[in-house]
């Protein structure tokens, strides 16, 4: 199921949407790639990700620490456990070699949580900020 | 998802070997300290503690090839360095941001996948080079 970022997940912080873009694309060719048993291709793309999702929560949790945001810690606390599965999720491809099953996790743990996340506590932090600027 | 020394990763020399589990026993321990959420002290401690063994061990390992005149040595030598200078940036970057959930992606993917891939190639070759020269 591809993921699509659509208007409707804009948090209304317009260098977070783009990263939000530009990661629901890596995801994309993540699984197209996992689809086509383009295991390099894979591992590579599993490192890429990595790194990309690093640099995203970063901005993210610098951005809330300079609006003041006060859901910070729970929301960095998503942060480090979807971290944590990711990198297990490496682990465990690059130990297997292959992964059956692989698609479905990179749906459910990958796919559906980014989804979640945007849609809930990213936008929860997009709506502290645009009140913050209109106070 | 913890020790992440393998029997592949073994170079043939005892003393090298040794040193590489050290390390990695070390680099795990800060990974768990990140995921489990000891905290920004604990961390900076662990962080300390790696880098102090990294040190101590690129020096072991250059005395050596030095010893033996080893024929790559400036190669290896300016990987070794390259290595520190990374290290110092995320240990930088822990100072600023914390233990956050890009550091432990960046610990993982520069620090781990490095060594591993360093010791797969070049500690290797460093390795059979000591070997076959009576080192």
């Amino acid at each position: 199921m591809p993921l699509q970022w659509t208007q409707a997940l804009s948090v209304g912080i317009p260098e977070i949407d783009a990263q939000h873009q530009e990661l629901f694309r890596q995801v994309d060719r993540l699984l197209e790639a996992t689809l086509a048993n383009d295991h390099g291709q894979v591992g590579a793309m599993l490192t890429f990700l990595g790194e990309y999702v690093a640099t995203h929560f970063s901005t993210e949790e610098r951005f809330m620490r300079d609006v003041g945001y006060p859901g910070l810690d729970r929301h960095r606390e998503e942060h480090e456990r979807f971290a944590a599965d990711l990198l297990e999720l490496h682990r465990d491809f690059a130990e297997a070699g292959t992964l059956p099953g692989l698609v479905g996790r990179l749906n459910r743990q990958v796919g559906d949580w980014l989804r979640g996340h945007v849609c809930v506590t990213d936008m929860a932090m997009g709506r502290f900020a645009s009140r913050a600027r209109m106070a | 998802m913890p020790i992440l020394w393998d029997p592949d990763l073994s170079v043939g020399v005892e003393a090298i070997d040794a040193q590489h589990q050290e390390l990695f026993g070390r680099i795990d321990r800060l990974l768990e300290a990140i995921r489990e959420r000891h905290g920004a002290e604990e961390v900076a401690r662990l962080l300390e503690y790696l880098g102090e063994y990294v040190l101590a061990h690129f020096s072991s390992e250059e005395k050596l090839m030095l010893e033996q005149a080893y024929p790559h040595y400036d190669a290896h030598r300016q990987e070794h360095l390259r290595f520190v200078r990374e290290f110092g940036a995320l240990r930088a970057e822990h100072e600023k941001e914390g233990p956050t959930a890009a550091l432990l992606i960046r610990v993982t993917n520069r620090v781990t996948a490095w060594l591993r891939e360093h010791i797969y190639r070049a500690d290797r070759d460093l390795a059979a080079f000591l070997r076959d020269s009576g080192g």
